[in-house]
């Protein structure tokens, strides 16, 4: 029986997690190394334990073995291997499983990363990840057992919902829950510390890249998520503002206000406070979020259905809301800025305004998700907000967040001199100014899209000038070439230009967002073979209907043909796919995508045998913007997490050593940012 | 103390933005959400953009993939609502089935509805696959 295998290994990790727990409480009491290393060592069997489980969970989901409740509901046998993979983290109890693994997985790394000298200072904030452990693992024994046998033996499966049949699937939940998981590790290293009466400079620095592994993860979840829903769901969008999607958003918000902060932080002494507020906020986020969506209190049409797991969340996001509102109140001394922020025009004031306009984006985002819970009680009626509200609301901040990323390349701690930033400013906002005249002329009316369209022109701008400043300066310096020099200037500070490439990122994307959102136009036509709808300037035309069969599901599909009379007349088959073991048909878009704008063509029903079709066309401009962009977040943060390339550059190996002297023996990389630690 | 009192005000500002943006969304996005004996009881939501729930009555059902047109009741346990769709119908969309409708009251009584979601409470419904071809090649002949 396999299955009492995996359910020992939940009980062996309900054990190691909270004797771990115990050792680091122990560790930081006693200030006793000695428990710290006992505990690292139960920390790794705590992973191996959730890691035993999943292996457990696969194999049963591989070979079938329907006796488990969980294989049963999510695996039949047309089931492709990569699939049943994925049908690992499609249902409930397994999700959790997923994250509960990689949670213990990435607290045995942290605390192996951890020097064995060091051990002893960071019992606190160990602890509250061994703590979370347990929790995780508690849950899972009692709460959301993956191993549970049904009571009768189901010869087959029932399958995987034919929806999440697609490689995006596969990847995206790993993706989000690894980005769940890793704010933990930011949680306990700020809350933790404070906790433990320490924060400072070196905790900040591994807290940060922690957080920018986290926020990888979730910007890349987020983002393919949203890529899946377009492709897969058929309704033309990508983002519908459903309680399940903002749930990721919240955390996502929260954890980029974070991620600037931090830096803030650690080099300026400022910004302490909403350091460790955010760094708490976003854990809880993340916490609240799943309790919203597994609880049952929101209706979503990708809820897991009213289940006593949402409990456990509850239980959770008060211990985690207490604790970190108790660590921040008995810290605040700690937190207490060392100097003020003088400028808005300076780092630290435009990442205050950041972390504001952020912050509320958030706050406006949970209150649409929970307002038919406050309405419910407040009024006779339950009452939900549609993304009405959200477009409303939520869209203004973040352009004026997008905004604010135009003048970042040339920001510094303190006030910038005004003459700067008037000099830095012209390449941007004449950049800016072309990008949205060039949008004017191709058509585009609307005052917010061009807005938004001037903002990448406007970010690429700044971000090219600012290198250019810097390549010339070190060239002049140094005696390199030029494109010596450049690789070298960005290999010098991986952060900074890093975080200039994923700003550029947020600039596609927000072009692509008003684009699509803005610009689409929609033609829904019933038509008999040989008619033609007519849609952005193209006609597309019917030829037939007819029925295709593959592996596991029986298909209508409608070929048409794009552009028939033009030069190069395309055949699109959009179809509607019937699984053998679902009930709803599920639409298979046929999308065709240049950088202008997506063609996106859906079958949504038919008269007969084929004497009629109904054929919903949309134009949805400058989508593949969004994805480019987001490719970009994530090249950008990868780039930062990644390690310098060439070796550090020595005076004495300059081709050209200048005659000042001060420029030979001072590093002439041209760093903007003067650090200095509190 | 300076920076704090411009951090004050400055976020005091910007949360006076947010309120109003806040304020007037809600009212851009506002949707009661409602069953069909509520909504005909005449309460707040009646007259204003509403969600409702019921079932498909058997009765008077017109439908019509095709031209994307539904015609047809939404049963409560007390009460009946006319409900004329115009849109994409959704494959589940029987009689007897759990759906919910968008949409505003005409003059007639009739409400106009331009969504229509099928309630899907089972997702994993197996029916096997003869079953399964059977429906599709119902559904395409």
């Amino acid at each position: 029986m396999i299955a009492v295998v995996g359910s020992f290994a939940l009980a062996a990790a309900v054990i190691a997690s909270t004797a771990s727990m115990v050792a680091c409480a122990l560790a930081a009491r006693l200030g006793d190394a000695g428990w710290m290393v006992r505990a690292r060592g139960l920390m790794s069997a705590t992973a191996l334990m959730f890691m035993v489980a999943m292996g457990v969970l696969a194999a049963a989901l591989w070979r079938l073995d329907f006796q488990l409740e969980y294989v049963a509901d999510h695996a039949d046998a047309s089931l492709s291997p990569a699939f049943r993979l994925a049908a690992l983290w499609s249902g409930q109890q397994g999700s959790l499983l997923l994250w509960a693994t990689i949670a213990a997985v990435m607290t045995a790394v942290f605390a192996w990363m951890t020097g064995r000298a060091r051990l002893r200072d960071w019992g606190v904030p160990l602890g509250v990840l061994a703590a979370i452990n347990a929790f995780f693992a508690v849950l899972l024994l009692f709460g959301a057992d993956p191993f549970a046998v049904s009571a009768g033996l189901p010869m087959q499966g029932r399958g995987l919902n034919p929806q999440l049949q697609h490689w995006a699937m596969i990847i995206h939940p790993p993706l989000l829950f690894a980005g769940y998981a890793g704010f933990a590790v930011p949680f306990a290293i700020i809350c933790g510390g404070l906790g433990s009466r320490r924060f400072d400079a070196d905790q900040l620095a591994i807290a940060q890249r922690w957080t920018l592994v986290a926020w990888l993860f979730l910007t890349a979840g987020i983002a393919l998520g949203a890529w899946w829903a377009y492709v897969e769901l058929g309704w033309g969008g990508y983002w519908a503002w459903d309680p399940v999607e903002n749930a990721s958003l919240i955390p996502w918000l929260t954890g980029t206000a974070l991620l600037h902060t931090i830096p803030v932080s650690r080099h300026r002494g400022v910004l302490k406070g909403w350091t460790a507020g955010l760094a708490a906020a976003t854990f809880i986020f993340c916490i609240v979020g799943t309790y919203i969506t597994r609880s049952g209190v929101i209706e979503s049409v990708h809820a897991f259905g009213r289940s006593p797991v949402g409990n456990y969340f509850l239980v959770l996001l008060t211990a985690a809301a207490v604790f970190s509102g108790w660590v921040m109140f008995a810290g605040r001394e700690r937190l207490r800025a060392q100097r003020g922020v003088d400028s808005p025009l300076s780092r630290e004031g435009v990442t205050l305004l950041a972390d504001l306009l952020l912050v509320a984006m958030a706050g406006a985002t949970l209150l649409g998700t929970l307002f038919p819970v406050f309405s419910g009680a407040a009024l006779t009626t339950a009452v939900s907000v549609g993304p009405g509200f959200y477009n409303r609301v939520v869209s203004p901040l973040g352009i004026a967040v997008a905004t604010a990323m135009v003048i970042a390349p040339l920001l510094v701690y303190g006030p910038i001199a005004s003459r700067t930033l008037k000099l830095g400013l012209i390449p941007p906002v004449a950049a800016g100014g072309s990008a949205a005249a060039m949008a004017v002329v191709l058509g585009a009316r609307s005052p917010t899209f061009l807005i938004c369209a001037a903002l990448p022109a406007a970010v690429l701008a700044g971000l090219a000038a600012s290198i250019v400043d810097s390549v010339v300066t070190y060239a002049r310096h140094t005696g390199f070439g030029i494109s010596a020099s450049a690789a070298r200037v960005i290999d010098s500070n991986h952060r900074r230009y890093g975080g200039h490439l994923a700003h550029l990122g947020v600039g596609l994307a927000v072009v692509g967002i008003a684009g699509s959102s803005l610009l689409s136009s929609n033609v829904t036509a019933t038509l008999e073979p040989g008619g033609e709808l007519e849609i952005g300037g193209r006609a597309i035309r019917f030829d037939q209907l007819r029925e295709v069969r593959a592996g596991g599901y029986t298909a209508a599909e409608a070929v048409l043909t794009v552009d028939p009379r033009g030069p190069a007349p395309t055949v699109i088959r959009p179809q509607r796919r019937f699984y053998d073991n679902a009930m709803d048909a599920v639409a298979e878009v046929a999308i065709r995508t240049t950088w202008r704008e997506d063609l996106y063509v859906a079958l949504i029903g038919w008269e007969g045998a084929g004497q009629s079709a109904a054929i919903q066309a949309r134009i949805n401009p400058l989508t593949v913007w969004i994805w480019a962009g987001a490719g970009l977040m994530v090249a950008g943060g990868l780039f930062s997490l990644a390690p310098r390339i060439l070796p550090r550059p020595r005076p004495e190996s300059f081709p050209k050593i200048e005659a000042s002297p001060e420029a030979s023996a001072a590093d002439p990389l041209p760093h903007p940012l003067p650090v200095s630690r509190p | 103390m300076r920076s704090i009192r411009k951090q004050i005000i400055g976020g005091a500002i910007i949360i006076a933005a947010v309120g109003y943006l806040a304020v007037t969304g809600l009212g851009s996005g506002w949707v009661y959400y409602v069953d069909v004996d509520q909504y005909t009881a005449q309460t707040a939501a009646t007259g204003r953009r509403a969600r409702v729930f019921g079932v498909v009555g058997g009765n008077a059902l017109e439908l019509n993939r095709a031209n994307l047109s539904a015609r047809f009741d939404l049963v409560g346990s007390t009460s009946t609502l006319r409900v004329d769709y115009h849109g994409a119908v959704p494959e589940l969309f029987q009689s007897g089935r759990q759906v919910v409708v968008e949409g505003q009251l005409g003059a007639d009584g009739v409400f106009n509805a331009d969504v229509l979601l099928t309630k899907c409470s089972s997702k994993y419904e197996g029916h096997g696959r003869a079953a399964r071809e059977a429906r599709a090649a119902e559904s395409l002949r």
